[in-house]
């Protein structure tokens, strides 16, 4: 304890910078004043305290508070009234010399024949009341959203509604979707998420993470995102933990639940397409035939490629909870279910990069890709269904013992057609762009399904007055199921017209090129078809043993925990791709005319190794088993009423394996990976008042690479523009993490945290677009680059002025990693030099702002967020300084609220109002691109090239919510 | 007609019997190399691992994969005929030598194709669809030697990679000679490729003499002939290559992180070359493609018919991508990509508007050349800048170079069809305007000797100088034998 001393002191001085700003108190009494039913804020109720002939009255604030300040210290008496609710009895409260006294209160309304009941320290848990206490209370560095700040944010789905959280950056899927969290410029890989507390298993093909945008916000009753980790928690979380926990039955019966509409802004600009899903076989043909069995052309219907236009329905949404308790409040049991049908969309351009470079005149200029060979411009037409219920039951044997069964089940079912026209860009001008010697039109259409589900069993058990126990079994299944992603394709060649000019090549004197006046297009002619199946499951089963043991030393609470845990996994991917050859007008070198999808005609006589399938010598055919055992202990002791630490250690023992279908000539068809990791643990809390308190942790962690990551075969089934390819050599990566964070919590509702992080990252894993030697084709590979340092600091502050509230978080990281690329240099070649640049996906600036507006006599709540991602790097690049980077990018949402009496909200929201784009670009010079007479599309500067643009547009939620 | 035999017999005898000379005519047969042990034949060979010979004269039926592991060595002896079923390849991670000879060419195939005659277009012949697969060597494989052989019907799609990707291959590519070892030797000469899917070859590096070779009916609507990438140098000289899809011979180095792409190509004969790549326009198609990063030395080519002449890539918009590397050096193979003394015959106006190639299918950086026949520096004068487009009406027919068995002019489109030898001979007549036009100027155009081993068995047979009759075969009977 003696070490701690000088800390100590540290903490002092940190107080003293940080909180010489702000005003000094004296004795203040405060409190909030709810519902003794529902929890719901009184907001105007009268509050009256009296002391002799003194007396003050006060409302309850839009903030759901009362306050009194700089009061006369003393005794008084204190009673709340307000319309509808019986006015309360008379309480003591006692204003302390420089001191706060809280006192919350609960009333009752009118209705109720019971007397009015005093309530100290009841909160409902779904009140941002509760959520700050959590925060306040945690052992470790944590930020709590609760379901009220969901239900009122604009937020649909849980990963959305993460994205307003301080230090975390999200990406994207195709739908506009916030599918995963970057939290402090740790990727995506580097975080877990838990439901109640249980790590989950992922439906991703390749990835560990769990795409977040599966989890309806309706079944959450509130999130947690831990930003340090104690020794009882699982050691692979570096950037954080997202624990996802879910509604709980309730003290009475609850019934509360929504319905609603929507629409995207992108169908009003553009038709929706869609496509016949009855005909989509659910296994592949090489699932069906005896291996290396040849399948038939028919085996490969047309009618899912046949596609149809026109207006996407309204998006439908639903939810209904349930809850209750019974046998004396012995039994509890909820039931939650959602239900989310929404048509989504985005429009897209990529320019391909590809693994050429000009040369550089020397090793201090980077290379140029200002020239590429081919654009895509993709338009995503998506329905996504998403299902999601819980279900819950806990039953108290005692004071002393309980256990909950708890399952829960989530559905996303994604339909969706992606057409793409890509152009093939030739030397020739026409109207001032570079044009095109070719358009491929390809029409994909693809069934995903995925699905996520639990069930978890937990106790608790007080065995005496020092010692419990707690244990969790779980058992979970994710899978993913892309039956038939199939592939139409057209082609047409492009010609300039002839009669044009030839005019000065920009930026190379001495060149010319020929100005088009027209372009003539050849006939439309049938491509190759490719049809891809491919699925995997994830079943994890876990069990986890917590013993506690509190004790006293030195006259001081210690609390001693140890634990164990062990999980295994198994993992199945599949995949069978087949590539059906087009057919040739006889006596000629051309394809088929097109016609109709239908009256396409493919064969396989010319090539019958094309009817065998891929699976059965395919990698991504692949069964990947993990063994984890953890064990823990660890010892939390409050020095004194300020000062409480929490100190321990983790062991984690990872036993992998995986067997693929990869020929046995190739290294990397299985592998066995052992290690263990020995993770120690610090947390520290100093509270320097009841309401300001300074926190201070060390810990190490571990990321271990995804299955896919090993399997050292391309995999073309993700949406980049690059196939993925694995690493079988992959070393999992040791951080070490310290964090520092100050909190004041002013308000029951303000709060103002500031902190600051370091991590050292030793093997991180990164993706860097690397190539293969086959050609111009790059590969996305995860590699490990070298160590890397990260650190930062991170603000969050929330404050109330009246009607209006603000609340601000904003994080600033610092990565940086030095790594050898490559760059090709005049007469000297392909040579190394070193570049140091920021962590790949990592943003410097990271902002949040929302306006709050509550207006309660009219029963009005908005919100208006900003959501601010500074520019960070998309993809490494083997070459220096072409990394390729995504725009900063701001997203403006709004939501507004109207209560319809005591039962009914109204509510509406609209998200993206900004059309946001999403952007990647490569710092280079790209004048000739962006002027003249060569042009590619979607150019913004000359002083870098985009070569991706995405637009998802707006999208509008209506609905009503409704709670008895 | 029987009589007419003998009389004829007669008559040469008597004339052999009256030249004879000093000393005796003999023939003393070569020993045949064997390595290891005799592979027999007395079975199909499924798919494994092999090593040691296929005897002389012998047929083999494949199956399945033929395997060479690291440090093995396959040899096969002359005349060997290997008919490969169910698309097979040979997967050579260590040595594979191919020894025919004039006298006992080797053929690998499928043997359920014929070759045909007359017009081709990819629906009606079977040459476009890959039979068997191709000889896939990984960066293990030190040296590849293949002579008088003939790989016909190769390329069916890999079903799956034959060695970890790193190599650069995808499953589903139709190659028929793909070679990466950037330290290996792979020889090609005096060979026949007949019919590919996609490229014919893919080299991604190494040393290379692939000499007097002929290629026909390679690609099928894409795909080059010769197609080196990488950090690939060597010699790409007197071969026929007629009814490439694409281009003849190609560089770029792709991919490369071991240098860079270097190659002389001369006195090669390119016939009716560009002409199936439908889907898309230009499709950087012709006879000569020079890309990338790369340098070459493009010298005494005949060009008839091709879709477009000698190209030296460009980048667009400025940039120095797909640009050509036409910049000094003086660590590399040669001291800087230059070409000319290429003599060109046009039978359209397309054609003839492209020999210097302009930039409508894709940037360009080709000067015209005053050696060139046509003379197209003067043609198109001092002002010309590269890439603009010109009008080429006069020089349709023009320059005919008098093929001992082609006639020129063709018929309208004859070559967008005839894309194999058969009877024809692309011998020059005594007489030919092409006939010593060539240059034989060491400072202008010598072959790479770097790294080539010159041997019988485990090399090159010859590298043969540049020769001054233009194209792949000369008068004085030098140069390609077939």
């Amino acid at each position: 304890m003696i070490s701690l001393l000088p800390s100590k002191r540290l903490f002092f001085l940190l107080f003293f910078l940080v909180i010489s700003s702000l005003a000094s108190f004296a004795q203040t009494v405060q409190g909030t004043v709810s519902d003794s039913k529902t929890g719901e804020t009184l907001i105007g109720a009268n509050v009256r305290i009296e002391k002799g002939t003194t007396v003050f009255n006060t409302a309850v604030k839009l903030d759901g508070t009362y306050q009194f300040k700089n009061i006369p210290a003393g005794s008084y008496k204190l009673q709340v009234s307000f319309i509808g609710y019986k006015t309360t009895k008379e309480y003591e409260v006692e204003a302390i010399k420089d001191k706060t006294t809280v006192l919350n209160v609960a009333m009752l309304d009118n209705s109720t024949a019971l007397n009015e009941v005093a309530v100290i320290e009841y909160v409902s848990k779904e009140t941002d009341n509760s959520a700050r206490n959590v925060e306040k209370n945690a052992n470790n560095t944590m930020n709590v959203i609760s379901a009220n700040s969901i239900a009122l944010s604009p937020d649909v789905l849980v990963s959305n509604v993460l994205s307003r959280v301080s230090g975390i950056s999200i990406d994207r899927n195709n739908s506009g979707d916030a599918q995963h969290v970057i939290i402090r410029g740790m990727e995506k890989q580097y975080n877990t998420t838990l439901i109640n507390g249980v790590k989950i298993p992922s439906p991703d093909n390749k990835n560990r993470y769990v795409p977040l945008d599966i989890f309806p916000a309706d079944l959450v009753e509130k999130i947690e995102v831990s930003k340090s980790l104690t020794p009882a928690m699982e050691g692979d979380a570096s950037g954080g933990v997202v624990n996802l926990v879910m509604k709980t039955a309730p003290d009475h019966l609850r019934v509360e639940g929504n319905f609603g509409t929507g629409y995207s802004q992108l169908f009003f600009n553009r038709p929706f397409v869609s496509f016949d899903r009855s005909s989509v076989r659910s296994k592949a043909p090489g699932e069906l035939l005896p291996p290396l069995g040849a399948a038939l052309i028919t085996d490969f219907p047309y009618q899912n490629l046949v596609t149809k236009t026109g207006n996407a329905a309204p998006n439908a949404n639903a939810s209904l909870t349930v809850g209750n308790r019974f046998l004396n409040n012995k039994l509890g049991v909820i039931f939650s279910g959602s239900y989310q049908n929404a048509y989504q969309g985005d429009n897209s351009f990529v320019v391909v990069q590809e693994n050429t470079v000009g040369p550089s005149p020397n090793i201090n200029t980077p290379n140029q890709e200002t020239a590429f060979q081919s654009s895509y411009n993709r338009q995503y037409s998506s329905r996504l269904s998403r299902l999601g219920a819980i279900a819950g039951i806990d039953y108290k044997f005692n004071a002393n013992n309980s256990i909950n069964l708890f399952g829960t089940y989530l559905q996303l079912n994604e339909y969706r057609v992606r057409e793409t026209q890509t152009s093939t860009y030739s030397g020739y001008s026409y109207q001032g762009y570079v044009a095109t010697n070719g358009i491929d039109n390809l029409t994909e259409t693809r069934t995903d399904l995925q699905s996520i589900y639990n069930v978890t069993l937990k106790g608790k058990h007080q065995i005496n007055d020092n010692f419990k126990l707690d244990w969790t079994l779980a058992n979970s299944e994710a899978g993913h199921k892309q039956p038939d992603i199939a592939t139409f394709k057209t082609t047409y060649s492009t010609s300039p017209a002839p009669g044009g000019t030839n005019q000065p090549t920009p930026g190379n004197p001495g060149s010319s090129t020929y100005v088009a006046p027209g372009i003539i297009n050849g006939p439309v002619l049938v491509g190759n078809e490719s049809r891809v199946w491919a699925h995997n499951t994830d079943k994890d089963f876990s069990g986890y043993l917590n013993l506690h043991y509190d004790a006293t030393i030195f006259g001081r609470k210690a609390l001693f925990t140890v634990g164990g845990m062990a999980r295994r996994k198994t993992r199945d991917n599949f995949v069978d791709s087949y590539s059906l050859p087009n057919t040739l007008v006889a006596g000629t070198n051309n394809a088929e005319p097109y016609t109709t999808v239908q009256d396409a005609t493919f064969t396989f006589a010319n090539n019958p190794g094309n009817a065998l399938g891929s699976s059965y010598s395919d990698p991504g055919v692949y069964s990947f088993n993990e063994n984890i055992q953890g064990g823990y202990a660890m010892l939390q002791y409050f020095v004194n009423s300020r000062l409480d630490f929490l100190v321990g250690e983790r062991v984690e023992h990872t036993d992998q394996s995986y067997m693929s279908n990869l020929p046995a000539t190739f290294p990397g068809k299985s592998a066995a990976i052992n290690y263990s990791d020995y993770l120690p643990s610090v947390n520290l809390k100093y509270a320097l008042t009841t309401n300001q308190a300074i926190r201070a942790s060390y810990f190490q962690s571990v990321l271990r690479p995804a299955f896919a990551d090993f399997i050292p075969y391309p995999n073309a089934t993700a949406d980049d523009p690059y196939e993925t390819i694995g690493n079988p050599y992959l070393q999992h990566t040791v951080i070490n993490n310290y964090d520092i964070r100050y909190e004041f919590f002013p308000g029951v509702f303000d709060e103002f945290m500031a902190g600051a992080f370091y991590k050292s990252l030793t093997n991180p894993i990164e993706t860097v677009l690397s190539a293969g030697t086959k050609g111009a084709a790059l590969f996305l590979e995860p590699q490990n680059l070298g160590n890397a340092h990260n650190y930062g600091a991170e603000l969050v502050a929330k404050k109330f002025f009246g009607n209006i509230g603000v609340s601000v978080n904003y994080t600033y990281t610092q990565s940086q990693i030095t790594t050898p690329k490559s760059i090709d240099i005049i007469n000297v070649g392909v040579t190394t030099r070193d570049q140091t640049r920021p962590l790949q996906g990592q943003a410097a600036h990271i902002a949040n702002v929302s306006l709050l507006y509550k207006d309660t006599k009219k029963g009005i709540d908005a919100q208006l967020s900003l959501a601010y991602t500074g520019e960070r790097i998309q993809a490494v690049s083997k070459y220096y300084g072409l990394d390729t980077w995504e725009k900063p990018a701001t997203y403006l949402d709004l939501s507004a609220q109207k209560e319809l009496g005591r039962h009914f909200i109204l509510f509406a929201k609209a998200n993206n109002l900004l059309n946001t784009p999403y952007q990647l670009f490569i710092k280079q010079n790209n004048t000739n691109n962006y002027v003249g007479i060569l042009k590619y599309a979607h150019q913004n500067s000359p002083n870098y090239t985009t070569v991706q643009y995405d637009q998802y547009y707006a999208r509008y939620n209506l609905g009503m919510r409704f709670k008895f | 007609m029987k009589n007419l035999k003998i009389i004829s017999l007669g008559l040469s005898l008597l004339a052999l019997a009256s030249c004879s000379k000093k000393t005796d005519s003999v023939v003393v047969s070569k020993p045949l190399v064997q390595i290891g042990k005799a592979i027999s034949n007395a079975s199909t060979l499924t798919a494994g691992s092999y090593k040691g010979t296929f005897l002389a004269g012998q047929t083999y039926t494949v199956s399945g994969d033929i395997t060479v592991n690291a440090g093995d060595t396959l040899l096969i002896q002359k005349g060997v005929k290997i008919n490969m079923t169910n698309g097979a390849n040979f997967i050579v991670n260590g040595d594979l030598i191919s020894l025919g000879t004039s006298d006992a060419p080797i053929t690998i195939t499928d043997p359920s194709k014929t070759k045909q005659t007359g017009a081709s277009t990819v629906a009606s012949d079977n040459a476009y669809t890959g039979g068997w697969g191709g000889i896939y060597c990984s960066n293990t494989s030190n040296l590849v030697v293949i002579k008088w052989t003939h790989l016909d019907f190769g390329g069916a799609a890999l079903k799956t990679l034959p060695f970890p990707a790193s190599a650069g291959l995808s499953a589903g590519d139709q190659y028929v000679l793909f070679f990466e070892n950037p330290k290996g030797v792979f020889i090609l000469e005096d060979s026949w490729l007949y019919g590919s899917p996609d490229d014919a070859t893919r080299f991604y590096g190494g040393y290379y003499n692939i000499m007097r070779n002929t290629m026909e009916k390679c690609g099928s609507t894409g795909g080059d002939g010769f197609n080196a990438k990488g950090s690939s140098v060597g010699n790409m000289a007197y071969n026929l290559i007629i009814g490439s899809a694409t281009n003849g011979t190609k560089t770029a180095s792709d991919g490369t992180t071991a240098g860079q792409c270097q190659f002389t190509m001369y006195n090669n004969t390119y016939v009716n070359d560009g002409f199936r790549n439908t889907g898309v326009y230009g499709a950087r198609s012709g006879s000569v493609e020079i890309e990338n990063n790369s340098r070459a030395l493009v010298y005494n080519n005949l060009i008839v018919d091709c879709n477009f002449g000698v190209r030296i890539a460009g980048g667009p918009g400025g940039a120095k991508v797909y640009l050509a590397d036409t910049t000094s050096s003086t660590t590399a193979l040669f001291p800087k990509t230059a070409y000319g003394y290429n003599y060109y015959y046009a039978d359209n106006v397309a054609m003839a508007n492209q020999i210097v190639p302009t930039s409508v299918a894709q940037p360009v950086v080709t000067h015209p050349q005053a050696t060139d026949i046509p003379n197209m520096a003067a043609l198109l004068g001092t002002n010309y800048t590269f890439g603009a487009v010109y009008d080429g009406t006069t020089l349709v027919g023009k320059n005919n170079p008098m093929f001992v068995n082609y006639s020129l002019p063709a018929a309208a489109n004859f070559w967008t069809t005839q894309a194999s030898v058969d009877s024809y001979n692309f011998h020059l007549q005594a007489g030919s305007p092409a006939a010593g036009k060539g240059t034989t100027n060491g400072n202008l155009i010598k072959p790479i000797t770097t790294g080539i081993p010159v041997d019988p068995t485990f090399g090159s047979s010859e590298i043969t100088l540049p020769g001054a009759d233009m194209g792949a075969f000369q008068l004085n009977g030098t140069g390609n034998h077939h």
